[in-house]
């Protein structure tokens, strides 16, 4: 039996390796004139449609580029899927770096990235990835980089918007998933050193999909609150990801005491699901969001045009950020010369600093995250009868201000 | 004031609950092999509420349809079982028999959500219907609807039992499916025409679930643990039993969660865990569960007596 | 390396449902169990015995202590070693253990009762560990240390020998019981436990016995699987990837013949890969090539249970004619 699993190990090698030579074009070694192959990753089977149209408008423009520079070079992508699973996640980031792949887009979800690092760090594979936020990945001197800005500067914007608002007493309650479990640690943080009183955060399980009776336990501490402060002086704050928060609003309808006081999320603005399913609900207690917004500037409007034309929707920042992901890498190589992680991963840092993409300017900080965040708050508003959002007000991270519209 | 509002959300969750119980206690005790594919073709039909939103129709009106899809489905699975069964097949092997239809109905129903997200911009990965519910008496139409269908199933599928030959004959089958077939009973049009009607039922119990939950691909997978810990909590030989475990399971979830939470917050990310560990305390103090229980002592009262 | 953890997977399978017939749905608690001691002992170990700060928690600051861990036992291969040692050792202990206060109750249960008891035992860790953020860092999951830091940049190389030399030694071990007296009376508790009671074999306990040895070698399997991902993610054990799969390896590849339970792991092993690196021959399929994989699954289980239930690699029954003549040469002599 010993001799049947060494066999094994050794059929199985053998025949990957043939397999892999008769289906993919093999990569004979790092050269900068021919095919270059980015990697992606995405997290989960939902994310191509509203993923690949940005990626494939980078490739395109990066072609575009290199044609007008003269190079002998082609950009194309090698996409995998992720699944949602990390064991599928490292898998396939292994089975992208089998093929000589130095230079990944990382999946979106943070919790994947962690799965894939520890490899990427082994052997020395870039990742950048245009949607994890997670402060612990924030690791500096990795094989990681972030477009989007990690959740302690979503935090801060966090802070100031309840500052501004004049909240003086928080209740958090927030998916038990890395995102939102991850910003409501850096909020309260922030909320307590700005002097604002922080409940107990309620985590919620993000496979229930119904959370009647969580709603009860926070409006229990809502009534409670109600003796020591005014009703505008009291926030809850909804951090998790869509998925959980339509439920959360939901549930809402049923406590009339709920839809009384300030009710505010992170990083949801202008998602269309939450119009979708929860709108009426949203437009009734004026639910507020933020997200990652880039500036309005030419760069962004261009891009936007060309992603309607592709998807015939409007990009989520994500997309935003896996756009400038793509050019940031493909700028990284040119200026590398080698198509190299390890001079990948040193030429991007540079190139970042320099480099004014659709999501605005992309410079990182030392730990190869976005370095200056701006945020966009937007309101859930009736407008003829239907729901929709409203940008109210825009945060600067550079000046940590908000200006109302 | 606060208790009749969990009271209300327990309810609702109890009725889902017990008619996803009583459909798996039902296909469980027709061919004793417990069905790993039931919750997948109950949440399979959680889509026909939402198609049915998007042609602009109530998605109540889907339940009949629901009705039909899901008993097709269950119908097509007794007969590949059957099959199995007749080549010699082992009870393992029937139950891995069933996650080949588990397997094809979740890829179904993520290339259906993957094509109405691509081709119609509808998010269909994560959706609630709540929004687009009634209200009656100042309380969402789910209850009412739910607890209806509920309490009809019941009603229906008692008198089919104990009023109809048929019923008789399902349940001489049922007892002893070589001994029914030599009485004259067509065991295997009488178990067909079950599995349709249990699938019938998953398929309703699915299109009522994501008017009052949020639904994504993966709740099937999920949901499975519960409504096994629902059967086996209530009786997993009896139907009524896993009536009764179904509305245990929903209100334990949510008021023993709700009053530990005045004194542990957390414990509401632990909610899923109360049915599992109702489940195992259940398995091993108690596997014939309470409906078994019950009669145990009904017995003893006669011999008694 | 997914080979070899599928391998461990599915002999340990192989051992409870193939030799002895005991229905276990629930076989990625143990390698959950497995994979969470990975993620909570050796770091905190590696912690205590550097003296590193303690005002680091290793859960919540763990990319820095990884960091910290990586610089200390890059220098220190004996330690290294030491607790990879230990985190086996520990592991093989809560395993069997947790093996035997598993099947005391369970074994009273009809098979389908077992199979899906473990299942609600295995979701409930499963919950557990990604609730809990001290112990696997919850839904962030946790870096794990690499117990071949010490390598340098063969580090990874040097997990894999590790990997496959485990894996050698398991296979070794596993054929070996199966290949003894041991291996016949399980086969034989199998077949009708009944008789094999009247001869005075306590079935109960050796069934015990077995779930708990195959416990100790699917928590090791957690174990591998946890220093290989470098990261332990609790929500990441899941019954499809860490249940099905074996078993559908171990019915396509023949239950009771551990080569073949080997085959079924290499085949299926190997077709995920094909898929992999030629998902764009499926091109021209309407939908994204994510979803062929479950469908492709099923077609193959279902295929196999209808015209091979037996498996590709059936188990062979033992010659009596050559068992009569074994007895009878040793009589002569």
């Amino acid at each position: 039996m010993v001799g049947g699993i060494v066999a094994g190990l050794a059929a199985g090698a053998t025949a990957g390796y043939y397999l892999g030579q008769a289906t993919v074009p093999k990569i004979e070694k790092p050269s900068l004139s021919g095919e270059i192959p980015l990697g992606v990753i995405y997290a989960s089977p939902m994310e191509p449609p509203w993923l690949e149209p940005a990626i494939r408008i980078a490739i395109d423009e990066v072609n575009e580029y290199c044609r007008i520079l003269g190079r002998d070079l082609r950009f194309t992508f090698l996409a995998e899927n992720a699944e949602e699973s990390a064991t599928k996640a490292l898998e396939r980031a292994q089975s992208l770096m089998a093929r000589g792949i130095q230079a990944i887009l990382a999946p979106c979800w943070s919790s994947l990235c962690k799965a894939i690092l520890p490899t990427a760090n082994e052997r020395k594979v870039v990742l950048v990835s245009p949607g994890s936020t997670s402060p612990a990945l924030a690791i500096p001197d990795d094989y990681l980089f972030r477009t989007p800005p990690d959740d302690s500067k979503s935090a801060i914007a966090v802070g100031r918007y309840s500052l501004e608002v004049g909240l003086k007493y928080i209740i958090p309650v927030y998916g038990k998933e890395p995102f939102g479990e991850g910003l409501y640690n850096e909020c309260t943080r922030n909320w307590t050193a700005r002097g604002i009183k922080v409940e107990e955060g309620l985590g919620v399980d993000p496979e229930k999909k119904e959370y009647g009776g969580e709603m009860a336990t926070v409006r229990d501490k809502v009534v409670k609150a109600f003796q020591t402060y005014k009703k505008e002086e009291i926030g809850l704050f909804l951090l998790a990801t869509d998925a959980v928060l339509i439920p959360l609003l939901t549930a809402m309808r049923e406590y009339p005491e709920l839809q009384q006081i300030h009710v505010f999320d992170s990083d949801n603005a202008g998602i269309p699901t939450i119009l979708q399913y929860a709108g009426e609900i949203s437009a009734r207690i004026r639910f507020r969001a933020y997200r990652y917004a880039p500036p309005s500037s030419p760069k962004y409007l261009g891009f936007v045009e060309k992603y309607k034309a592709l998807a015939g929707f409007e990009p989520y920042s994500w997309a935003v950020c896996a756009y400038d992901a793509i050019w940031l890498m493909a700028l990284a190589i040119l200026t590398a010369d080698e198509y190299s992680g390890p001079k990948i991963k040193e030429a991007l840092p540079k190139v970042a600093e320099n480099y004014f993409g659709a999501s605005g300017w992309c410079a990182l900080n030392e730990a190869g995250d976005r370095r200056y965040p701006t945020y966009e708050i937007a309101e859930v508003v009736l407008e003829e009868g239907a729901p929709k959002w409203k940008p109210t007000g825009f945060y600067d991270a550079i000046t940590d201000t908000i200006k109302w519209y | 004031m606060i208790l009749l509002q969990i009271f209300l959300t327990a309810l609702i969750y109890s009725f889902i609950l017990s008619l996803l119980a009583m459909g798996f206690t039902l296909q469980y005790i027709t061919l004793n092999v417990p069905n790993l594919a039931y919750s997948s073709i109950a949440f399979f039909c959680t889509y026909l509420p939402l198609t049915f939103l998007i042609l602009k129709l109530s998605p109540y009106m889907s339940l009949p349809f629901a009705f039909l899809l899901g008993g097709a489905i269950s119908f097509l699975l007794f007969k590949f079982l059957k099959l199995l069964k007749e080549k010699g097949m082992s009870l393992v092997g029937l139950m891995m028999a069933t996650i080949v239809f588990d397997l094809i109905i979740y890829a179904c129903m993520n290339i259906y959500a993957e094509y109405l997200s691509r081709n119609l911009q509808i998010y269909a990965a994560s959706f609630s219907l709540t929004a687009y519910d009634f209200e009656l008496l100042g309380l969402p139409g789910i209850m009412f609807v739910s607890a209806g269908a509920c309490f009809s199933l019941i009603m229906l599928f008692t008198l089919l039992l104990m009023k109809t030959r048929f019923g008789i004959a399902m349940r001489a089958a049922v007892e002893n499916y070589n001994l029914a077939s030599t009485q004259g009973v067509n065991v295997d049009r009488v178990l067909s025409v079950a599995w349709f009607f249990v699938g019938g039922i998953a398929g309703v119990s699915g299109a009522l679930y994501p008017l009052w939950f949020s639904m994504d691909p993966w709740v099937g997978a999920r949901m499975f643990v519960t409504i096994f810990a629902a059967c086996v909590v209530g009786g997993i030989r009896s139907i009524y039993g896993s009536i009764l475990g179904g509305v245990l399971i929903a209100f334990s979830e949510i008021f023993v969660c709700f009053f530990l939470s005045f004194s542990f917050t957390w414990i509401w990310s632990y909610r899923a865990v109360i049915s599992m560990i109702a489940a195992v305390i259940s398995i091993i103090g108690m596997p014939q569960g309470i409906a078994g229980y019950i009669s145990k002592i009904r017995e003893r009262g006669l011999i008694k007596a | 390396m997914l080979f070899c953890i599928y391998a461990i997977i599915t002999l340990s399978l192989n051992l409870q449902h193939g030799y002895t017939g005991i229905f276990n749905l629930g076989l990625y608690l143990p390698i959950l169990v497995g994979a969470i001691i990975t993620a909570s002992v050796p770091g905190r170990l590696a912690m205590l015995i550097y003296g590193i700060d303690s005002e680091l928690d290793f859960s919540y600051n763990n990319p820095t202590v990884i960091d910290i861990l990586r610089s200390k036992l890059a220098n220190d291969p004996l330690m290294s070693i030491i607790l990879l040692l230990i985190t086996m050792l520990i592991t093989i202990i809560v395993c069997y253990v947790l093996g035997y206060l598993t099947a005391h109750p369970a074994l009273r249960l009809p098979a389908d009762y077992l199979a899906l008891f473990m299942l609600c035992l295995s979701e409930s860790m499963r919950v557990i560990g990604m609730q809990t953020t001290w112990l696997t860092g919850g839904v962030f999951g946790i870096q794990v240390i690499n117990p071949f830091w010490w390598l340098g940049r063969y580090s990874y190389q040097g997990l894999s020998i590790f990997v496959v030399s485990t894996t050698l030694c398991i296979c070794f071990i596993v054929s070996k019981i199966c290949a003894s007296p041991l291996g016949r009376l399980l086969k034989a508790i199998r077949e009708n436990e009944l008789v094999a009671e009247s001869v005075g074999k306590d079935t109960n306990g050796i069934k015990k016995q077995i779930i708990s040895l195959a416990f100790i070698i699917l928590g090791l399997a957690g174990v591998l699987h946890a220093f290989w991902m470098g990261a332990v993610i609790a929500g990441g054990y899941t019954r499809v990837d860490f249940s099905y799969w074996p078993w559908l390896m171990m019915i396509v590849g023949g239950a009771g013949n551990n080569i073949g339970v080997l085959f079924g792991a290499l085949i299926l092993v190997l077709i995920r890969r094909v898929m992999i690196v030629s998902k764009h021959v499926f091109f021209f399929l309407p939908f994204s090539v994510v979803w062929l994989e479950p469908i492709l699954l099923a077609i193959m289980l279902g295929t196999t249970l209808m015209f091979r239930p037996e498996g590709i690699l059936p188990e062979r029954p033992r010659s009596i004619m050559n068992y009569m003549k074994k007895i009878l040469k040793s009589q002569q002599q």
